[in-house]
């Protein structure tokens, strides 16, 4: 994905790292995510379910695994995507098949 | 904030032995547990996450927990202490929103809602409380965020310890979709066995589930069981003074030596009745429900409750109830290690007699001024005649 910020999977410490792979993985949020409304910081772990179908308001991870790139994008009203803490923007034609899964919530560990 | 609702869930982490290592530093990264001796039969009030990592529990006895981990450091406990580390937690919460409600010594419900004038992130406060707590009283908390106390709740449990859990606006129903049956507060081992034996192995199965089959096998508890487990609810955050109408109370004993004694099996339970009681009268609260519960030597428990056709908070009225269901539970002579008693269905109130009800207004006179008393002295101060009689060395 180039500059700014990145997403690589991680097993989570504690009791959410019990439920890595139960149809939920986890994301670490590094490098340098740009301050919006989402409020994201590098260090944070996003728990994104899997084998859900994206709604409209849902925040998902689209990317290629395989590559180790993933990205954030926003469902919009009109079902457009549009991208979030300085990922890249997704072309609307790719990203619907590319979806990885749905943001569910953001753990932030005290050390992190 | 872009939330119709902000609760934060606070929980301090493993909170008695914390404070132990607050005031021992040398404690810390050992297996250490609160609790009583083996010897006098006491169990685990608190175990450190190094302890819990050798299948150590809270309420688990202690002649066990040594036995599953044999380095652990067991402490006594210093109860006085962690109630003035939780006054200063909360004192420090308070600063943050007004509407906080205590549900125990190391456990909070914030409310943030209407507050994102001052606040730009629920995230960004929630560590600030994290890292404030951590500063300046070098406790541990984990929170959990979302627009409601019962996600917040499994949203904590899930970032334990030391972890902050923000659920996304509106997937409440996703984040709780591939968590275990147990992880929904309110699913008991009972529940969950019957949820099992029913063919559902997680959270998103029962709120997905046929409501009719739900409503077979729990009654009218099936539909409300569905709603939580989509991830909805709709109880507010009350601040202090404010009782809930929901909530149970009450107190166990575990004896120092396992009995098929009834009489003092009774005596005991009369004892705990009336501690309960006393602490209905003090919270102005009445009971309408009692449970008794009884553990036997090989740990099995039976239980059983009695719901009376008007609430109460004198146990006298509630012992009849509580000494026939021991009397049933106790049937068949088991040799018994523990018995409990629970008041639930509560509301606020005190028992008010009709006009002419002169026994009534005897009974709140006598309670009146045997709580002050008790209030002054301590519970042990006073204790029925009868009790006293058939135990001369009442030492409560």
């Amino acid at each position: 994905m180039g500059l700014g910020p990145s997403l690589s999977r991680v097993k989570p410490s504690g009791k959410a790292g019990q439920f890595s792979g139960k149809h939920t993985f986890f994301l670490a949020l590094s490098g340098q995510p740009v301050p919006d409304v989402e409020g994201f910081a590098a260090g944070d772990i996003l728990a994104v379910s899997e084998k859900v179908d994206a709604e409209v308001g849902d925040l998902v991870v689209w990317g290629t695994p395989s590559d180790g790139d993933f990205a954030l994008a926003r469902v919009t009203d009109d079902y457009t995507f549009v991208a979030v803490a300085g990922f890249p923007s997704p072309s609307g034609q790719v990203i619907g098949e590319s979806i990885q899964g749905v943001v569910v919530g953001r753990l932030r560990h005290l050390d992190s | 904030m872009n939330r119709p609702r902000c609760i934060l869930h606070v929980d301090l982490d493993a909170f008695f032995v914390s404070v132990e290592r607050v005031l021992n530093p040398k404690l810390c990264g050992l297996p250490v547990v609160v609790g009583g001796s083996p010897q006098s039969r006491g169990v685990v009030a608190a175990a450190s996450y190094e302890a819990r990592a050798f299948g150590v529990r809270s309420a688990m006895p202690m002649g066990q927990a040594q036995r599953l981990c044999p380095h652990l450091v067991r402490i006594s406990g210093t109860p006085g202490m962690y109630g003035r580390a939780s006054k200063a937690v909360f004192s420090l919460l308070k600063s943050y929103t007004p509407v906080i409600e205590k549900v125990s010594i190391d456990e909070a419900y914030l409310d943030f809602t209407g507050m994102g004038f001052c606040f730009d992130s629920a995230v960004d406060q929630a560590d600030q409380i994290r890292i404030e707590v951590k500063n300046r009283l070098r406790l541990d908390i984990t929170v959990g965020i979302s627009q409601n106390r019962l996600v917040s709740k499994v949203a904590s449990a899930f970032a334990k310890p030391q972890g902050l859990f923000d659920v996304q606006v509106g997937r409440e129903a996703r984040f709780l979709a591939p968590l275990p049956l147990r992880a929904l507060p309110g699913i008991g081992p009972v529940t969950a066995k019957s949820l099992e034996d029913l063919g559902f192995s997680s959270l998103g199965e029962v709120a997905q589930a046929d409501a009719v089959v739900l409503l077979r096998a729990f009654g009218s508890q099936g539909a409300i069981l569905k709603k939580r487990a989509q991830g909805v609810d709709a109880t507010p955050v009350r601040s202090s003074g404010q009782p809930r109408q929901s909530s149970s109370l009450g107190h166990d004993e575990t004896f120092f030596k396992d009995t098929r004694d009834l009489s003092y099996l009774e005596k005991r339970l009369q004892n705990l009745l009336a501690r309960a009681s006393y602490r209905l009268r003090k919270k102005q609260l009445l009971a309408k429900t009692v449970t008794v519960k009884v553990r036997k030597a090989d740990f099995t428990s039976r239980t059983q409750a009695f719901t009376l056709p008007q609430a109460t908070d004198y146990d006298v009225e509630l012992l009849e109830q509580a000494l026939r269901i021991l009397r049933s539970l106790t049937v068949d002579r088991p040799l018994v290690r523990l018995v409990g008693v629970r008041l639930s269905g509560l509301t606020s109130g005190v028992r008010q007699g009709t006009l002419f009800d002169a026994e009534a207004t005897r009974g709140r006179k006598l309670y009146s001024v045997a709580d002050q008393v008790r209030k002054k002295y301590g519970f042990r101060s006073v204790g029925e005649g009868s009790r006293l009689r058939s135990n001369p060395s009442f030492e409560e």
